[in-house]
């Protein structure tokens, strides 16, 4: 189970609150999907799930293990075991291959990235043809799936996607949606943030964040 | 790949303003290491002892009274044992000279603080009866028909001494102990002991063991607590002749340890410009799992290579300044710095920047990069 419970947070000092005393649960296994207008806050509660932001107020429990009180350090370690992230600019790193960009968390890590693993999840993702490339002469659509095979090298169970269709077409997007859902049915949690309804709709569950807080889609 | 490969593939620009100082620091300091071992090459060209050479001047009149015969436990205790005693004299009256008492056959006379090395070239003696001495060259003209008359007396001129490597210019007179004692200065025979003895001034020795033991030794024989004041010794003679350049010596130490102190903030400052400018990088590693110890270790590693970098440029300038500024002074002439050294300026030139790096990155924080 996971849990955010009571998150307020501002950048402001206290003045205004993104998030305003949200709480959200979801299970092991879901694949959600989190809408909004821009300014939302869908971003920031997107770090907020990833542990790249702290919560102003409220805890985060994350398969029962309260993250309130993780140092930076225990955070960043966190997240490279058990949360994969899929930035809306994929955020790969241009001088580096596809597979460099792939194993990179793994070498933040005492695991040792295996070949067999890198071919596996590149193969599964068609892009196998693409791991000596540099990453900055890949295509939008062929980086993004560098960036889900990069969120998946160090199998985590939580998989966050910010705005994966951005940049994508209908086609790259339902292939995208495609990709997350065979990730789902492996037994990722799978939660996206987009504000394309049409790509939420394709999730199991649709959730909107409205003046800071967060409610089912109806 | 890991996180040596990554921080290979990334080294930031803004990390080589660091390269600079480096360089200028590790180029003084090769500098002042090809300078000073080119000072101690000419220092010890022109010393008048060599290693293993010493000389020991005790004013042995002091222990007249000791039943010890000092030349003798001198010749038990040591390889090789020159005695000297000296005096002035006036050759016919008109030219002054130095008599020298010695071992003749040693063929080495220590005076005026120079080691001279020399032959005799052998006269023919008429007159046995007669004391013998040898001279220096430019007697030659006081001598009539092989004698020589010095402070009223006259000697057999046994031969000419001929100084090889250097020029003495001064009168030299050599004879043995015995004659000096019997016609220059009978105060060196002594017996107020009870044993016959000589009062030598000067010992010139030659040991294999190191300056502590001879020294020790030296002191054990005159049963004197330290006899290190008057025993020169290579080391002792080069010292004092350095000194006058260590003050030379220290500038470039002190100008590398400047440097090296303004170097801390000029890497401090770089490796914050390197994280501003890399900031999205490092943002993505850091979402990756990367954690701060990661990102001082890949700076650290940047960073280190850089020094090696800045270490064989500061080898090559520095060498080149030397061979210049050497070339240019007179009677200097290069010489390479003892290996030890060369590897210890080398660690030095590495490691102070790695050093200052590692604790510049003491102060790098999460939120620089999130």
């Amino acid at each position: 189970m996971y849990k955010l419970n009571n998150i307020y947070k501002s950048y402001d000092n206290d003045k205004t609150f993104v998030l305003n005393n949200l709480s959200f649960e979801f299970q092991k296994g879901e694949l959600i999907a989190i809408i909004g207008k821009s300014g939302s806050g869908k971003t920031t509660l997107l770090k907020i799930l990833a542990t790249l932001n702290k919560p102003t107020k409220g805890f985060y429990i994350f398969d029962e293990k309260n993250l309130e009180k993780l140092s930076n350090d225990e955070l960043a370690e966190f997240r490279n075991k058990h949360i994969g992230i899929v930035f809306q600019e994929y955020n790969l790193i241009g001088n580096l291959t596809a597979e460099e960009n792939i194993i990179l968390p793994t070498i933040f890590n005492k695991k040792q990235s295996n070949n067999y693993k890198v071919n596996e999840i590149a193969e599964a993702l068609g892009i196998k043809s693409l791991l000596n490339k540099k990453a900055n002469l890949l295509s939008g659509g062929e980086q993004q799936r560098v960036a889900i095979a990069r969120a998946m090298i160090n199998d985590p169970e939580l998989v966050l996607a910010d705005e994966p269709t951005g940049n994508l077409d209908n086609d790259n997007a339902n292939q995208l949606f495609a990709m997350l859902k065979k990730l789902n049915n492996l037994g990722v949690t799978v939660i996206t943030v987009t504000h394309n309804l049409e790509f939420a709709k394709m999730f199991d569950k649709i959730y909107e964040l409205k003046n800071g807080q967060l409610g089912l889609y109806k | 790949m890991t996180i040596f490969q990554l921080s290979l593939k990334n080294i930031s620009k803004k990390l080589f303003f660091s390269l600079f100082s480096f360089v200028i620091a590790g180029s003084a300091l090769v500098f002042s290491l090809f300078y000073i071992a080119s000072i101690e090459h000419s220092v010890s060209k022109s010393l008048a002892l060599s290693k293993g050479e010493y000389i020991s001047y005790v004013n042995e009149e002091r222990f007249s009274n000791i039943p010890v015969n000092y030349y003798e436990r001198f010749k038990e205790e040591f390889d090789y044992v020159i005695p000297y005693v000296y005096n002035t004299g006036i050759v016919s009256y008109d030219y002054d000279c130095m008599i020298i008492g010695t071992d003749i056959k040693k063929n080495i006379i220590y005076y005026n603080g120079n080691l001279y090395n020399y032959e005799i070239e052998l006269s023919e003696v008429y007159d046995t009866e007669k004391p013998l001495v040898y001279l220096s060259e430019n007697l030659k003209n006081s001598v009539n028909n092989n004698l020589i008359e010095i402070n009223g007396i006259e000697y057999q001129v046994g031969g000419f001494i001929k100084i090889l490597e250097k020029s003495l210019n001064e009168n030299i007179v050599i004879t043995t102990l015995d004659i000096y004692g019997q016609y220059v200065d009978m105060s060196i025979i002594n017996n107020d002991s009870g044993i016959y003895k000589y009062i030598i001034d000067t010992y010139y020795i030659t040991s294999n063991q190191n300056e502590d033991e001879v020294i020790n030794t030296i002191s054990m024989i005159y049963n004197a607590p330290d006899s290190r004041y008057f025993v020169d010794s290579y080391k002792k003679i080069f010292d004092s002749q350095m000194e006058e350049f260590m003050m030379f010596s220290n500038i470039p130490v002190t100008f590398f340890i400047l440097v090296s102190v303004f170097s801390f903030f000029n890497i401090y400052i770089s490796i914050n410009l390197s994280i501003a400018e890399r900031k999205k990088y490092y943002s993505i590693l850091s979402t990756l799992g990367m954690k701060l110890k990661h990102l001082r270790k890949m700076i650290i590693i940047e960073m280190s290579i850089i020094s090696v970098i800045s270490a064989i440029l500061s080898i090559f300038i520095g060498m080149f300044i030397s061979l210049i500024a050497i070339s240019a002074s007179k009677g200097l002439t290069f010489a390479m710095a003892s290996i030890p050294k060369f590897f210890l300026t080398l660690i030095a030139i590495i490691m102070v920047p790695i050093i200052l790096t590692t604790i510049s990155t003491r102060f790098i924080k999460y939120k620089q990069i999130i």
